[in-house]
């Protein structure tokens, strides 16, 4: 069965490169690949912090390009960043 | 005056092969090598879908390039942020005897020496808690992690 995500975001190679925002709004850098069930995350120019994040945790893909998380920015960092 | 052909970018999009074809211009040539590299990329997420596309690419160049390559490979693995990270840690130096470093309190890096495609293929087949592996592969061996 697909969710309602699945549904809006038909080819998931159209949210690379795209920005990346928790639910309160804290900034993620940009998708950098896609995986099976998860997208890369990366932040920052030099020394990237990195975000192994589960295509479960996106709710929006808005008119903006801007991927929007169900997560709040403690819950990404926590869970989701690994380097 | 002979008439000279203008190519356009749209002109030379269109002009590609059909499967199973031989390209007949070398733009169709072009077009039929990206197509395949792009489904190459696919094949190889669908097949290994935990693994950094640009790892795999690197590893079966080193591999196939040079094939003394000693599989030198500055290697990340991610696992679950749940899970208790010193028993992979030494998991992996029972397997590869190398020591890693702890990241984020979830990633292992260390520097593995004859990694290959088919010897990453058995660690993820050895360990479902993999979440996903990426690194860098080198042609001389290094010390350090990237």
């Amino acid at each position: 069965m697909t969710s309602p995500i699945e549904e809006k975001i038909d080819d998931w190679q159209k949210i690379v490169n795209k920005p990346v925002f928790s639910k309160d709004g804290k900034d993620f850098g940009v998708v950098e690949s896609i995986q099976a069930e998860k997208i890369i995350a990366k932040y920052g120019p030099l020394t990237q912090d990195k975000y192994l994040i589960p295509k479960s945790s996106i709710v929006d893909f808005d008119e903006m390009g801007v991927v929007r998380l169900k997560e709040d920015g403690d819950y990404v960092k926590h869970h989701y960043k690994f380097a | 005056m002979a008439l000279k052909k203008i190519m356009t970018h749209d002109s030379r999009l269109a002009d590609t092969a059909k499967p199973g074809e031989t390209p007949s211009t070398l733009s169709a040539a072009a077009i039929k090598i990206k197509e395949d590299y792009q489904n190459f990329l696919k094949e190889a997420q669908t097949l290994m879908p935990k693994v950094d596309s640009t790892l795999i690419l690197d590893m079966l160049y080193y591999q196939t390039r040079y094939p003394d390559w000693e599989g030198s490979v500055g290697i990340s693995i991610v696992y679950p942020a749940d899970l208790d990270i010193n028993q992979k840690k030494e998991w992996i130096y029972q397997k590869y005897q190398r020591m890693s470093k702890v990241e984020e309190e979830k990633t292992l890096k260390f520097k593995a020496i004859r990694m290959s495609i088919e010897e990453l293929g058995k660690m993820l087949n050895e360990d479902p808690d993999i979440q996903y592996v990426s690194g860098e592969a080198t042609l001389a061996p290094t010390d350090s992690v990237a």
